[in-house]
């Protein structure tokens, strides 16, 4: 079984986020943590130092608790979560990335509202929480099932590790995986077909699939600008990708994954 | 419900006829159905639409059309609106105003039939208010190649004015997608129901757009968002839920209204109101390709 951390926040994002862990738990060996920071900054200033602070952020705890316990008695999901959320109190960022670093989990998982401006999500992971993120993060944009997966691959680079860490994650999963090699290009309209089998990244990608036993589904070629191949993998409940941590802005996979509905859950390079 | 149903002469009439046919079908609302004729004066419109006079081309005889085409889509045996009859009365209701008058039937909803003299949008209007219609329905062609006799913005000018729903439809492709516009929590239950009724009509997916200010989204509107995306998931109709910073909404909601259905819920404590001035909503409406659904 794996171990993921879930952070909580009493809004939509969350909401859809722990809906949609809720569906992927029936289909991947996973128990998730869930963890709450409240941001002292937003919370006011401490009225005073030493045990009057302590006291302070006691109480401030104590009601984002009992706020975080509502909200998750109104999802009503069926997570093995910790009988109580753990609720910290300081800079969002730093908590969490302790948490990571200290909790060996496998990935991160949180809810992110997608926007139509693809920098958002430029700024979303190239913030420090994700730039020094020790493990995957999966984004939640959408209440999708998770019944089918796109894992995202290029002609450029070397996947085995990437394949690797998924298969981690994905393994005896029951989802079913089609793997999409993506080029690419600013031509008009989406060029949609079957991978040769003298592709030998697809085949090593597919063999590593099948000794893990996921599902793997069909093989496909998609040449096209982001834009368009973000419509077209919307069919997809979840789209897999590497990422470099340092990925510029006009990196067309940063675009398309700004830009896709679905969930997508990201390895970093 | 009430709907009231705005027609001419022109081919888009008839598929708005069998649109609302079928939303009536499945919500059951009291529908009229209006001509406007622009060409006489109100004292002379009784006398203009007997058949004897104008045939088949006076409004009244191609609403009667209309309301034949209405009446196919429900069976003999069901049909709310009671059974096709032929022949009906002209009864002026006053002046510049006529009724078109079937035998009495056993019908549990009504279907009211009715032409009016003057100018269109100022008429439809007129009636929108007079039957205090929940929704006014209205075809035109895409783009600002509008048909309306003498009245290339009437569509414009009814979103503007009008004080209930305005559903302009401007095509007879079905939209793959829904995009509804948000900006604040009071959103009547009516409303949600219509987009409900259209989602399964036109098979299209949904996609609730939050519109957030400088601050970002308001936790009451990311409040109502969750709310209508529960009362949607809970259906089973495919939703997809999206944030819009407001500064950027004009653009996208052009860009939008190229392909798919765009629907704006603009209440009282609505800034889409302020963001869409009635002079950019009417612009907007008149010059989109695709159909716009403008919720009250």
């Amino acid at each position: 079984m794996i171990t993921g951390l879930i952070s909580i926040n009493t809004n939509l994002g969350s909401s859809i986020a722990l809906r949609y862990a809720n569906e992927l738990s029936n289909k991947i060996d996973m128990r998730l943590y869930d963890i709450h920071v409240v941001d002292a900054k937003k919370s006011g200033s401490s009225p005073g130092f030493g045990w009057v602070q302590k006291t302070w952020e006691n109480a401030l705890i104590e009601s984002k608790s009992e706020e975080i316990r509502q909200f998750l008695d109104m999802e009503k999901v069926e997570l093995p979560f910790l009988k109580t959320p753990k609720i910290l109190i300081g800079d969002r960022t730093e908590k969490l990335l302790d948490e990571l670093q200290t909790g060996q989990y496998a990935f991160f998982l949180e809810g992110a509202l997608p926007s139509f401006n693809p920098n958002d999500f430029y700024r979303l992971v190239h913030s420090r929480l994700y730039r020094l993120m020790p493990c995957p993060v999966m984004i939640v944009k959408n209440l999708v099932p998770a019944d089918n997966a796109a894992l995202l691959l290029d002609q450029d680079s070397d996947h085995r590790d990437f394949i690797a860490q998924f298969v981690k994650i994905f393994n005896n999963a029951r989802v079913k995986v089609d793997l999409i090699d993506l080029k690419f290009s600013k031509a008009k309209d989406l060029v949609i077909g079957e991978t040769e089998s003298r592709d030998l990244h697809m085949k090593n990608a597919d063999d590593a699939l099948k000794q893990s036993n996921v599902t793997s589904g069909a093989q496909k070629t998609i040449e096209g600008a982001p834009d368009k191949i973000a419509e077209c993998l919307r069919e997809y409940g979840l789209i897999i990708s590497f990422l470099k941590h340092k990925s510029k802005k006009n990196n067309p996979m940063i675009e398309l994954l700004g830009r896709v509905p679905s969930p997508v859950l990201i390895f970093w390079r | 419900m009430r709907i009231l149903v705005a027609l001419d002469k022109n081919p888009y009439s008839d598929y708005v006829v069998r649109l609302v046919a079928e939303l009536a079908g499945n919500t059951w609302a009291h529908v009229t159905l209006l001509g406007v004729e622009t060409h006489v004066s109100p004292g002379e419109l009784l006398d203009s639409q007997s058949a004897k006079t104008a045939g088949e081309n006076a409004v009244a005889a191609v609403l009667d059309t209309y309301r034949e085409a209405f009446l196919g889509f429900f069976g003999e045996t069901d049909s709310p609106y009671g059974r096709h009859t032929s022949g009906y009365k002209l009864i002026q209701e006053k002046k510049g105003v006529v009724n078109l008058v079937y035998p009495e039937q056993h019908k549990r909803k009504n279907l009211t039939v009715k032409c009016r003299a003057g100018n269109a949008s100022r008429e439809i209007l007129a009636e929108a208010e007079q039957i205090e219609a929940d929704l006014i329905v209205i075809g035109c062609d895409p783009g600002t190649d509008c048909k309306w006799e003498g009245h290339a913005d009437i569509c414009g000018k009814i979103v503007k004015n009008a004080n209930c729903s305005v559903f302009v439809v401007k095509e007879e492709k079905k939209p793959r997608m829904i995009d509804c516009c948000l900006d604040h929590d009071t959103v009547s239950q009516a409303s949600i129901e219509l987009i409900n009724q259209l989602v399964t009509l036109y098979h299209a997916d949904l996609e609730i757009i939050g519109v957030a200010d400088a601050k970002g989204l308001k936790s009451e509107v990311d409040r109502r968002m969750a709310s209508i995306l529960d009362y949607y998931v809970s259906r089973n109709i495919k939703a997809w839920v999206k944030v819009v910073d407001g500064l950027s909404l004009n653009s996208i909601i052009a860009q939008a209204a190229e392909k798919n259905l765009v629907a704006m819920w603009m209440g009282k404590e609505s800034f889409l109101d302020k963001i869409f001035s009635k002079q950019r909503l009417e612009k907007l409406v008149t010059s989109a390709e695709s159909s716009v659904l403008i919720l009250r």
